[in-house]
């Protein structure tokens, strides 16, 4: 059974989607069982902090993962996870900088912890082992950012 | 918006991050890195230096079986180090080889000397020497937790593990064959939690089960949450009357009092216990346990009951004791009598917390009134509901914490905080479909002489209007406390403080910003066609 629901991007575009792949949102998870009572074929929720660009990337990243085993249960609320992630993965991150940080952004807003990881691992990686200055090179396109040197 | 902005949106540089995503990303750095990226800019330093959790107790967490494997030698040549391990050892769709463990094995290997937490998962080890050369790695370990794991008995685990377990102080067993306790038999574990679905397979699992209870001698704190394992429990404790906890947690689905005999072996447990047992909490009690309860259990100071039956004989209760270090009674059921529910209370003089959850007491009219004048003590009330009329002796002299979960009117309410004008923290809860917090109430609520503290727990348009009627001005209250009661791991959305100067009041005070929520209201109203034409 299919159950098909729409999202809106903050750019006003509407993607179709099925529930089951929009749910490994925590956020939309949790406005389908707990607004809707779980009667949600065919509604319309907005997200206006999601850009069009980065929810198709979310979509993308959604479906493909769709069938992952759901994570055991871990107790540590405090602990840092490190966590490996696939080749496929590692291929759909390989995009620019603005939109790496969107899906960071966008998979803390959502709640999908396992874009959180993998994203926050990737932008880990560009700083991992640079000097501070390389750093600021590699993360910015201008020189105005940053300006707040110490 | 200007062409300025515009630029900056698309270029989404990392400043669009707020604190908690960079520091989810600087946990994944190691020290060196780190350190580098406080040097990077002011904002950077403060989010680092702030932390102290990104500084420690990183977790190893290996959860796609399929996954890891292929990337073994990335994670045998991490650099960090790690104070706890999560491994999933199988995925569901794994085919089952013997590789994960051996994998497992090299972990252990280099990481071992620091770890003080190990959780596995969804594994058959076939040979149960491997478990415990992994154990045997940690000198360290704390904690375990086991989840789907099953050790066959090719090999017999006889080795002495008293050495390397040293340590251990926490054990999580879920869904795992019961042989699996032959490898902590003789640690010093304090705090054990069960949650098997499984009974004992045979004689041999329960064997080493009970041995593991009599060699726990430090066992202070036992939980069992189980579908139906009452035979498992009784069984368990025929070999355990020598254990002295602290703690006893027993939650079943099936009543206990099915099985024969049970509540005799099980009362002599509780007996055994008497000198030590200051908390307990139970599900399904036959009267003899309470009867127990009340008559032997001198230093319990929390007990929490779901379900009892009791006789509506004065003659039961003739032989119960007063419990003067009982603070907190919670209970989770209807009491089935008045009698009951008042030689209960009577007996309860020094009682401080009641908590009267789920359903309301039908079967006894006005226990307040008679917690009144008998329980003197009482400093927090966590009830269902107030009676319907307030009568002017219904006064707590000490009440200090009230929490009510349904109404039909705030009349009462009203009428019972100025009944008990010691009452500083009031707690609220709405259900989706209950009733919600009328603004004249709200307004009383908030212009309360006595109330300091407010906590509601509603749904989240509730809380939005909420919010937007006190977020600038709270009057006489020191502070709010909105909490969703829908999302599963719950809690407070948010505090107001105590110090108002130091309030500032948001827009958006969720998660899910509160258009969101206008918009879907909104969305059930969307022509179909309108949706169907912009997709």
């Amino acid at each position: 059974m299919s159950n098909m629901i729409y999202l809106q991007s903050s750019d006003g575009d509407i993607f179709e989607t099925d529930a089951q792949i929009a749910k490994c949102s925590g956020t939309i998870r949790f406005m389908l069982e707990d607004c809707y009572m779980g009667e949600y074929e065919g509604v319309l929720i907005p997200l206006p902090n999601v850009n069009s660009a980065i929810l198709r990337k979310v979509l993308k990243w959604a479906d493909h993962h769709k069938d992952d085993p759901v994570p055991i249960e871990d107790d540590g609320h405090s602990v840092k996870q490190v966590s490996v992630f696939s080749s496929w993965d590692a291929e759909f991150l390989e995009v620019d900088q603005g939109t790496l940080f969107g899906l960071v952004q966008a998979a803390n807003y959502l709640d999908i912890q396992g874009l959180l990881d993998v994203t926050c691992k990737t932008v880990a990686n560009k700083i991992s082992g640079k000097t501070a200055d390389d750093i600021r090179n590699t993360l910015t396109t201008n020189q105005n950012k940053f300006q707040d040197f110490i | 918006m200007s062409d300025k902005e515009r630029v900056s949106e698309m270029e989404s540089p990392i400043e669009i991050l707020c604190a908690d995503e960079l520091l989810l990303i600087f946990s994944y750095l190691d020290g060196k890195s780190l350190k580098n990226s406080a040097l990077v800019c002011k904002c950077w330093n403060d989010v680092i230096s702030e932390s102290s959790a990104i500084m420690k107790n990183f977790t190893l967490i290996l959860n796609d079986g399929s996954d890891w494997i292929s990337r073994f030698d990335e994670i045998l040549s991490l650099t960090r180090r790690f104070q706890s391990i999560s491994i999933t050892l199988h995925s569901r769709d794994y085919m089952w080889t013997y590789k994960p463990i051996n994998l497992l094995v090299q972990i252990a290997a280099r990481h071992g000397p620091n770890i003080r937490k190990l959780a596995l998962s969804n594994a058959d080890i076939e040979n149960s020497s491997d478990f415990s050369s992994i154990l045997s790695c940690m000198p360290l370990l704390n904690e375990v937790v086991l989840d789907r794991m099953k050790v066959d008995e090719v090999d017999d685990f006889t080795g002495g593990n008293e050495a390397f377990l040293s340590k251990l102080n926490k054990l999580k067993i879920s869904k795992c064959y019961w042989n699996i306790f032959k490898f902590f038999k003789s640690t010093p574990i304090r705090e054990l939690q069960i949650s098997n679905d499984l009974d004992f397979e045979n004689i041999q699992q329960s064997e080493y089960y009970m041995q593991f209870l009599q060699g726990s001698q430090r066992l202070e704190s036992i939980e069992v949450k189980s579908m139906d394992s009452a035979q498992t429990f009784k069984t368990t404790l025929d070999g355990a009357i020598c254990l002295k906890l602290k703690r006893l947690k027993y939650w079943s689905i099936s009543p206990m009092y099915d099985i024969k005999n049970i509540d005799s072996i099980f009362g002599t447990f509780l007996e055994a216990q008497a000198s030590s047992l200051t908390e307990l909490e139970l599900a399904y009690v036959h009267p003899t346990i309470i009867k127990i309860i009340f008559t032997k259990l001198k230093v319990l100071e929390k007990l929490t009951i779901n379900g009892m039956m009791l006789p509506s004989e004065s003659s039961f209760y003739a032989s119960f004791k007063k419990m003067p270090k009982l603070k907190e009674l919670i209970l989770l059921d209807d009491i089935s009598c008045e009698l009951a529910a008042k030689e209960i209370l009577l007996n309860c003089p020094n009682l401080e917390t009641f908590s009267f959850r789920d359903k309301p007491i039908c079967f006894v009219d006005n226990i307040l009134n008679f917690m009144a004048a008998n329980n003197p003590a009482v400093k927090s009330l966590s009830l269902n509901s107030l009676p319907e009329i307030i009568s002017p002796e219904l006064k707590f002299h000490h009440l200090k914490f009230l929490h009510v979960s349904d109404y039909e009117t705030f009349e009462n309410l009203l009428q019972f905080l100025n009944n008990n004008p010691t009452v500083e923290t009031l707690s609220l809860s709405f259900d989706n479909t209950g009733g919600i917090l009328d603004d004249s109430t709200l307004e009383a609520l908030l212009s309360h002489p006595n109330i300091r503290h407010l906590v509601v727990a509603a749904g989240y348009n509730a809380l939005n209007d909420i919010y937007d009627k006190v977020k600038s001005d709270y009057r006489n209250l020191k502070s709010i406390d909105l909490r969703s009661h829908n999302v599963k791991d719950g809690g407070t959305l948010i505090k107001f403080p105590n110090d108002k100067a130091q309030w500032k009041p948001k827009d958006k005070i969720f998660k899910y910003p509160r258009n969101v929520y206008k918009c879907i209201n909104k969305s059930f109203d969307f022509p179909v066609t309108w949706v169907q034409k912009s997709k």
